[in-house]
């Protein structure tokens, strides 16, 4: 019983997580740009009621609650903005953390010391220099790299839009980089704990080869602080999203959002931020739940 | 053998430079920010090459430069200082918030942890980046802190401190359940002293960790914020300009002007940035984490370092030794060492220069020039045989300057001067027949030299294109009216294209302009002189009396213009040259013009314009001090007094053809515009036309900012206005402006007596300029 009331408690707290970032999102999207206070006869008033900025605000959350997408400010149904762009953004999203992930989790093997500590610091300098690269710069080489490939006649990857498999390439490459320096970070330091461990150091004792303690001792219970860290790269995934839609023109979830922001089109911003955020909720639900199973399966395992 | 720390090591590294760079960029950079490549043709061996900004990475800016033609390596130097300092600002707020909130949390307190959590979920789903783009664009917090740099360092801040306070919790969790808590509290301390004397010391290594960590997060998300165009840095240079450019420089403000050029050959825009921005954010996380393998070591000597410095620093601690000398001899003389340091630093002796700058003999000067007897000095309406260009040249003669090609005053043709000497202008309500009578210089202006006497009908021409076609179709009806233009709202390119409807097809008596001015202002009248009306009685109007005008609607005007007009005067611009001894530079110049006129006068109201006075009092007394001091420099050194040089005749490009324009020379031009005036402690400069691969006029630019500083004077780049600098701007002339900071209000007003000059700003300023010329071109002020 306790336990089913917890449950209910964490599913309550977290739906009203979501109505509350839902209400403030949309909230931040409602105030005009020239809103300000002024001093009047030694008061403060503001340049526009605040009741209409709530009463906008109201209005734009009872819509979305009642699923009322409406129309942007060209004309064009949210819902179908939404639906294509959705599409394109989880393609990138999850293509690219397939690749990080394999990606990382190679480098950070790689990266781990395996129980040997004369080169520690040397070994932090690797781990800490790649996260350190902002993903401006990630794109901006990237791009470089395909205009001079361009110039050869080489069309493998396209500089920018969208279309065809060729223009995908450079974004998903763009995008899988960063988390996969975070994920071989974690990855790392979770196989240097594993080494530590005293059934390793008995597997290393009884002989075996370093290639089988690796995959059969470690990586077996290195991957699930693998995956519990998955978690805190979300927001930086979706964070390096924006950056990488936007240098790439890739008309993604976050392309539309910044059109629809320079276009002042208040109502379709925070729709289209919602729709970001829920996919952050989800890619952190998802993340919690894979990490949920792989604890479990060890546990299983373990008896 | 002992570990070396190396993120420690590499960490330090790359901030002591990156600092250095923040604090000292003239040393790292030989091109001043503000100079620019400009689109023009060069000729090299025969052949000509139109260079058009940006120019790609090359020998001469290795880095390239941008679409401005600024060299991108200078612009991420001096960048480097707004950019660090602000993470840094940002990163002290949000650990100044993070830190009692973090407590309260590990304390649980009613809210706090979920305060806590609930912003840092909501700031990770909502990206802080879009957060911070759209909240800046808020009026309220341009209203609040009026610079955007502030307004994103608050954002920033107050948006982003979540994070942080829950690492911090993490750690402050992880000190609570240590044992020697559980012995505090049994010995009776309350939370407060807990936090105080157990908690904070043994959180400073973490506090310090994450400071790093946080800087370098913070410089991250600035690089991502200039990728969507948020500009850190405040001002602009123009309102209307095509793309936005800041007049400070900062490394986001970079990335969000590239973003115009990521595609095609100009990646490099956006690359050198972002890799500025990569070597920082490597240098704090580094640092950090260098400093995490520092802390967790048992004997670690960078905490007992840190720990020290407090001691080491404390008054108390120091008397309690100088009591007991005997016993902390070492330590005193450490002391005693790092104090008389402090204090060489502090009382170090100020810098003299070897040549002293007469401030007497200038104002004696200016005093001179803005006397009646040379009748405001307006070009073409001075006396034949005593002038100021005679005046000038007499006393160059005296102090021994030799004349420029064997005669001190050049003389050139100016083909129209005028004055206006008498105006009247009614506005006639036909209904009421009521007539208001407008102030000359207080509601409108006289823009044209055109006399007219009569009783006009008002015409409203509307902004709509339209509209226009009308006055082409009936030129006859408009040609009798007084038209009237609310310029206010129209975009330069449709009043060009008015102006020439109407100068072309209409050729009225009168056109009256409204526009945003407001009455009583004083008004520069060359300003708003409009050249494509001929025969048209051209006022400018101020935008109050426009309003009442429109507000009118059908009604007459009664226009009285007597203008006096003289054609075909002699201008006479005064030249003096200090001869340069290295003969390899013969064809190299420094020239220092100043303007010997005044802007004349309207009616009785005279303009003494004595800044302009005091500009070429402070160039004469310059010349008077190097040529008596014997300074041999090594190039010419021309001192150049214009005249008529708000004309287009003007003295300036009649000595530019004269002398120049067929040779290969390398000219250095500097204009002093508007000195001298006591309430300015700021001077104003434009080198923008300084090409920044020009090291010599670079270097004189890094010595005029030394000896500003020297003589207690702030300088400001701006853009400024002279017409002599368009003569002297080409591919071998570059010229720079200095006007005082605030001439704006002062010069070509009435206002401009010499009561507003005194002594102590003209030292200043020639103590500057003379100091900056030896320097550069006479082997030094300091003998």
């Amino acid at each position: 019983m306790i336990t089913h009331r917890n449950i209910i408690r964490k599913i309550f707290s977290r739906v009203l997580v979501l109505f509350a970032f839902t209400y403030i999102s949309i909230f931040i999207f409602s105030i005009p740009q020239g809103y300000s206070w002024k001093i009047i006869d030694g008061r403060f008033v503001s340049t526009y009621p605040l009741y209409m900025i709530v009463k906008r605000c109201n209005n734009i959350f009872i819509s979305l609650l009642e699923l009322n997408l409406g129309h942007s400010m060209m004309g064009k149904a949210l819902n179908e903005i939404l639906f294509t762009s959705f599409k394109r953004t989880a393609l990138l999203i999850s293509s690219s953390i397939v690749l990080a992930f394999v990606l990382g989790v190679f480098k950070g093997i790689s990266d781990s010391n395996k129980g040997n500590k004369n080169c520690a610091s040397t070994k932090v300098l690797i781990s800490v220099i790649p996260i350190s690269i902002p993903d401006v710069l990630i794109a901006a080489i990237m791009q470089s790299f395909a205009i001079w490939l361009n110039k050869k006649d080489i069309y493998m990857f396209r500089v920018a839009g969208t279309g065809t498999l060729a223009h995908s390439f450079l974004p998903i490459i763009a995008l899988s980089i960063l988390p996969a320096f975070y994920i071989a970070r974690i990855t790392s330091l979770a196989v240097n704990d594993c080494y530590k461990k005293a059934y390793v150091l008995t597997a290393l004792g009884k002989g075996c080869s370093s290639a089988r303690i690796l995959w059969n001792h470690v990586m077996r219970n290195a991957i699930r602080g693998i995956v519990e860290g998955l978690p805190s790269i979300t927001s930086i995934i979706i964070s390096n999203t924006l950056i990488v839609e936007y240098m790439f023109s890739y008309p993604g979830l976050t392309t539309s959002l910044m059109n629809h922001i320079t276009m002042g089109d208040g109502r379709s911003s925070a729709i289209i931020i919602v729709f970001i955020g829920s996919f952050y909720f989800i890619l952190n639900g998802l993340f919690h739940v894979v990490s949920a199973v792989v604890n479990k399966s060890n546990r299983r395992e373990a008896i | 053998m002992k570990k070396i720390n190396m993120p420690l090591l590499i960490g330090s590294i790359i901030l002591i430079f990156i600092f250095g760079m923040c604090l000292y960029p003239e040393y790292f950079s030989e091109a001043d920010p503000y100079g620019r490549e400009r689109t023009q043709y060069v000729y090299e061996n025969g052949n000509s090459t139109l260079i058009i900004p940006p120019i790609p990475p090359n020998d001469e800016y290795p880095l390239g430069t941008d679409h401005r033609g600024r060299d991108l390596k200078s612009l991420i130097i001096y960048g480097s200082k707004l950019t660090i300092f602000s993470s840094l600002t940002v990163a002290i707020i949000r650990l100044i918030i993070a830190l009692p909130l973090s407590i309260a949390a590990a304390y649980k307190v009613k809210f706090t942890n979920g305060f806590i959590n609930f912003f840092n979920t909501m700031f990770s789903a909502f990206p802080l980046i879009i957060a911070v783009i759209v909240l800046s664009k808020i009026a309220l917090f341009q209203d609040i802190f009026e610079d955007a740099t502030y307004v994103n360092i608050f954002l920033l801040s107050a948006l982003g401190w979540s994070r942080l306070a829950h690492m911090l919790k993490a750690k402050i969790d992880e000190i609570l359940i240590q044992d020697f808590i559980e012995g505090e509290i049994a010995i009776g301390k309350n939370k407060l002293e807990i936090t105080v004397q157990n908690i904070l010391p043994h959180l400073i290594p973490s506090m310090i960790v994450l400071f790093c960590l946080e800087t370098a997060m913070v410089l991250l998300s600035l690089s991502q914020l200039g990728v969507f165009g948020l500009l850190l840095s405040g001002g602009y240079e123009s309102p209307s300009g095509e793309i936005r450019v800041p007049i400070e420089f900062d490394w986001s403000s970079m990335l969000s002007l590239s973003k115009y050029f990521y595609r095609g050959d100009y990646s490099y825009l956006a690359i050198y940035p972002a890799i500025a921005f990569a070597l920082s954010i490597i240098g704090f996380n580094t640092l950090g984490e260098g400093l995490k393998i520092e802390f967790e070591k048992e004997n670690s000597r960078v905490i007992t370092l840190i720990r020290a410095i407090p001691s080491f620093l404390s008054p108390f601690r120091f008397i309690h030794e100088i009591k007991n000398y005997k016993n902390y001899k070492k330590s005193l003389l450490y002391k005693a060492g790092f104090y008389g340091l402090v204090l060489m630093i502090i009382f170090y002796p100020k810098y003299e220069s070897s040549y002293g700058f007469n401030e007497n003999n200038a104002l004696k000067i200016a005093e001179e020039l803005t006397d009646d007897r040379f009748q405001g000095r307006l070009t073409g309406f001075q006396d034949e045989d005593y002038n100021p260009s005679q005046y000038i040249a007499g006393k160059l003669k005296e102090y021994g300057v030799k004349a420029y090609e064997g005669d001190y005053i050049l003389e050139n043709v100016i083909q129209e001067v005028f004055n206006i000497k008498y105006a009247e202008l009614s506005m006639i309500d036909t209904r009421t027949s009521s007539e208001k009578q407008l102030k000359f210089r207080e509601d409108y202006l006289i823009t044209s030299s055109f006399n007219y006497d009569g009783m006009l009908d008002v015409e409203v021409i509307e902004t709509d294109r339209k509209a226009w076609r009308e006055i082409i179709i009936e030129p006859d009806y408009y040609r009798e009216k007084a038209l009237v233009i609310d310029a206010r709202t129209m975009r330069n390119y449709d009043f060009t294209s008015l102006n020439g409807y109407i100068n072309n097809f209409v050729k009225p008596k009168a056109v009256i302009y409204i526009e945003q001015w407001e009455p009583k202002e004083e008004r520069y009248k060359n300003d708003i002189i409009n050249k494509y009306l001929e025969d048209t009685v051209t006022i400018s109007l101020s935008s109050e009396a426009g309003d009442e005008l429109l507000r009118m609607g059908k009604c007459k005007l009664r226009i009285s213009v007597n203008t006096e007009k003289m054609n075909d005067v002699i201008g006479r611009s005064v030249m003096a040259y200090i001869p340069g001894t290295d003969k390899t530079r013969k064809n190299d110049f420094v020239i220092i013009g100043s303007n010997l006129d005044g802007i004349g006068y309207d009616l009785d109201e005279k303009y003494p314009s004595a800044g302009r006075a005091s500009s070429a009092a402070i160039s004469l007394e310059i010349a008077r001090t190097m040529t008596q001091s014997g300074i041999k420099p090594d190039r010419d050194i021309i001192f150049v007094f214009w005249d008529g040089n708000m004309t287009d005749d003007r003295g300036s490009k009649s000595f530019f053809y004269k002398y120049l324009i067929n040779s290969n020379y390398n000219i250095f031009y500097i204009d002093l515009m508007n000195l001298g005036y006591k309430d300015s402690d700021k001077l104003m400069i434009d080198n923008s036309k300084v090409f920044p691969k020009s090291k010599e006029e670079q270097d004189f630019i890094k010595l005029l900012k030394k000896n500003a500083k020297r003589n207690d004077l702030d300088l400001v780049y701006g853009t400024l206005y002279s017409p002599a600098a368009i003569d002297f701007t080409s591919s071998d002339s570059q010229p720079l402006l200095i006007d005082s900071f605030i001439s704006d209000e002062i010069a070509f007003t009435p206002k401009d007596t010499i009561e507003k000059i005194d002594t102590h700003r003209l030292k200043q300023v020639g103590q500057m300029l003379l100091d900056t010329l030896i320097d550069s071109f006479a082997g030094g002020s300091n003998k």
